[in-house]
């Protein structure tokens, strides 16, 4: 189904011949469709569009930056997974609330960047820097993964490309149930499509654009039996009146639905934001009270829950987590070691430690996989000055 | 100025009269081009009434009067003094409005204050000059950016009470600080006014009340008046037994018990457990209070080697040891 908000498409000229500017192209009615060079649009429109409005807008353009990056996570004071994001799209269609890319992309579009082939070459050059490990390789960042397929169709490239890439667990994480697309091709075992939840009540509140919580579970239980991967994200955690029923309830509706065996991991973190989006989201979303909650400056400076209360959240969902299955691999999402040990019962060394520990539960869980066990010599702290020293 | 968005102002051959006008020559009524504010007059009285009026006054004929563009405070204090007549400078009818008031915006050499740059976009706005043209020729020219942005903050602030704007006049508050009381009623406006007069409350500290009185109201769905009415307000009002510091304080801690209730309630009961350490030597237990860096700080001042025996002593004994176990416990 095409998605409805998308209201105009901007194409760089530059871009025309590329394959994925021309399966835009096709796909969609002309009457949207307009040719501007990306620069002159930026100049001329980027300040006067909102960032609701830049929603439904798609620019397609070329990208001259670094398409493969480690996720930005946070300042060392808490634990990163070094998890790696590519960036095809940068924007998304989704409007939650709480979403950091409302202060943290620089003009409102959705960019789509149709130079491809730069950007595989970039993933062939960078992840040839490090071989004998495993990367984890998402585009659900900066973006939802599967949100703008139907106008853009990116998974198939991405799905063609990483399938034959055993040293990369490839993500496609999302609120949408667009799907369909993934059930028409044999599912690569390296790949895992993962949702991020929350109980429907924030989701009708709080998550604008995104679909129901049963659609997203109904959208897992289908790709599950397909065959693939499944990855579940509960980022953020909110606390709201009534939450420990609702993420109870929650956690019951998935796991009697998906089966714990085929998932890859499941992500905590509860919510945090710069200060700067506490603004942006009294202007955009007047109901929302998230940001109203108690709340602290954290050691990196973004506004988290109390510490004491964070802790009560994770261990409350962790708990019931482990009591359906204890081998589901369970991390927590930019937290402080001391938050792992007294809510997980252990705590990574490092970053790098917790990426190693990433890798040998997949080799253990996974073996269609075929990883070799995995050597924690080669997992090593990827700093992203690595980009800046091969440039 | 020419193009779409700048009004066209045609060429006057201008007459240049200067003369003397009878005060009765004179519309006071007419402030149609008043913006500045209203000071103490009392140095220019002086001034004026030791050597007379040195710069004249600028007026437009009016029909059958003149109103003042420039010295409204000259002519209040000739009036004041009893002069008969004021030396001014007649303005040509046929210039336009738009262009007078300019005349009047340029004739200043001096920065303007927030209330007049309200009231200067105000008169330009009556005049029906258009926004684009507002926004990038009058904007700058009261020191702003050309942005629409301050356009509308500005314009916004004619909306507050009356004793509200009154406050923001005397004590000079940054665009930021009064967007603090947007949104909020008259009702609510003034209270923050009398509470920021009572404890002479100025920027960063206003504004970070504000803002935590702004977050409860929207957490619990409260006006900010219920929630002064809930801390039971006129308390902190009485100051003959207690000082303007310490009301403040005890506000302050009542608003942050408020805004931070689990934060306020963990670091009391810490203290109170705290309370139940012996230790000899001069020392300070600290921790950090955002309970976000987890552990205890203890600073030591030792001076001599038995001080040291005594602190041993101290740190072994067994309920220091399961008062300072607590505390990590519950940090």
């Amino acid at each position: 189904m095409k998605r409805k908000f998308v209201e105009k498409i901007y194409i760089d000229p530059e871009t025309v011949d590329y394959p994925l500017t021309q399966q835009i192209i096709a796909s969609v009615s002309s009457d949207i469709l307009e040719f501007i060079p990306a620069s002159k649009l930026l100049w001329e429109k980027s300040g006067h569009v909102s960032l609701g409005q830049g929603k439904k807008i798609i620019l397609v353009s070329r990208f001259e930056g670094d398409f493969l990056k480690p996720c930005p996570g946070t300042s060392r004071d808490y634990l990163c997974c070094q998890y790696h994001i590519l960036n095809p799209v940068m924007g998304c269609p989704l409007d939650c609330s709480y979403c950091i890319l409302q202060t943290y992309l620089n003009n409102p579009f959705l960019r789509v960047y149709a130079n491809l082939e730069d950007m595989f070459d970039q993933v062939n050059d960078y992840l040839g820097h490090f071989p004998g490990r495993l990367f984890r390789i998402g585009t659900g960042e900066l973006t939802d993964s599967l949100a703008l397929e139907s106008l853009v169709p990116l998974s198939g490239w991405l799905i063609e490309y990483f399938a034959d890439r055993k040293d990369v667990i490839f993500e496609f994480k999302t609120k949408t149930d667009d799907i369909d697309h993934l059930l028409d091709v044999e599912p690569p075992p390296n790949l895992v499509v993962s949702w991020s939840l929350n109980p429907q009540k924030i989701i009708q509140k709080e998550e604008g654009g995104t679909v129901s919580l049963e659609r997203r579970i109904r959208a897992a239980q289908r790709v599950q039996s397909k065959g693939y991967k499944v990855g579940f994200h509960f980022d953020p955690l909110l606390i709201f009146p009534g939450w420990e029923k609702e993420y109870r309830r929650l956690l019951d509706m998935l796991f009697s639905r998906v089966s714990t065996q085929g998932i890859v991991w499941i992500s905590l973190g509860s919510l945090r934001f710069p200060p700067s989006l506490k603004e942006i989201i009294q202007k955009r979303f007047p109901s929302s009270r998230l940001i109203y909650e108690e709340m602290i400056r954290g050691l990196d400076g973004k506004m988290r829950y109390l510490r004491p209360i964070r802790l009560h959240l994770y261990k409350k969902i962790i708990n019931q987590i482990k009591q359906v299955d204890d081998k589901v691999f369970c991390y927590l999402c930019m937290e402080s070691p001391d938050v792992w040990r007294r809510s997980m019962g252990f705590s990574p060394q490092s970053n790098a430690h917790l990426d190693f520990l990433f890798a040998q539960s997949i080799e253990k869980r996974f073996q269609d996989i075929q990883l070799s066990p995995p050597d924690s010599s080669r997992y090593s702290l990827i700093h992203s000055s690595f980009f800046l020293k091969n440039k | 100025m020419s193009g779409d968005i700048f009004p066209f102002y045609p060429k006057i051959k201008t007459k240049y009269i200067f003369t003397s006008l009878k005060l009765d020559q004179i519309d006071k009524r007419d402030e149609t081009f008043r913006f500045t504010d209203e000071e103490n007059y009392s140095r220019l009285q002086k001034s004026i009434s030791q050597v007379g009026i040195i710069h004249p006054l600028m007026v437009q004929k009016k029909r059958d009067t003149h109103c003042i563009i420039l010295g409204f405070k000259r002519f209040q204090i000739a009036k004041a003094l009893g002069l008969s007549q004021v030396p001014v400078r007649i303005l040509d009818e046929k210039i336009s409005p738009e262009l007078t008031f300019e005349i009047a915006l340029l004739s200043h050499f001096r920065e303007y204050r927030l209330l007049e740059k309200v009231r200067a976009l105000l008169i330009l706005k009556k005049l029906r000059i258009p926004r684009p043209c507002i926004v990038q020729y009058y904007l700058p020219l009261l020191d702003l950016p050309a942005n629409e942005y301050y356009l509308e903050s500005y314009l916004e602030i004619l909306n507050f009470s009356s004793s509200t704007l009154n406050y923001f006049s005397r004590h000079q508050l940054s665009l930021k600080q009064i967007q603090m009381f947007k949104g909020l009623s008259h009702q609510e406006q003034n209270l923050l006014v009398d509470v920021a007069e009572e404890f002479r409350l100025r920027g960063l500290e206003l504004q970070n009340i504000i803002a935590d009185l702004r977050e409860i109201s929207r957490r619990d769905n409260q006006f900010v008046y219920q929630i002064f009415k809930e801390m039971n307000w006129s308390q902190f009002l009485q100051g003959d037994t207690n000082s303007r510091g310490n009301r403040l304080s005890q506000l302050k801690k009542l608003i942050k018990e408020k805004r931070y209730p689990e934060l306020m309630k963990i670091n009391q009961e810490l203290k109170i457990i705290k309370k139940g350490l012996k230790i000899s030597c001069p020392h300070y237990l600290s921790w950090d209070e955002s309970l976000e860096r987890p552990g205890l700080k203890l600073l030591l001042n030792i001076t001599t080697p038995e001080e040291i025996q005594g602190l041993i002593k101290d740190l072994s004994n067994g309920r220091n040891i399961f008062i300072l176990t607590r505390l990590l416990e519950k940090l």
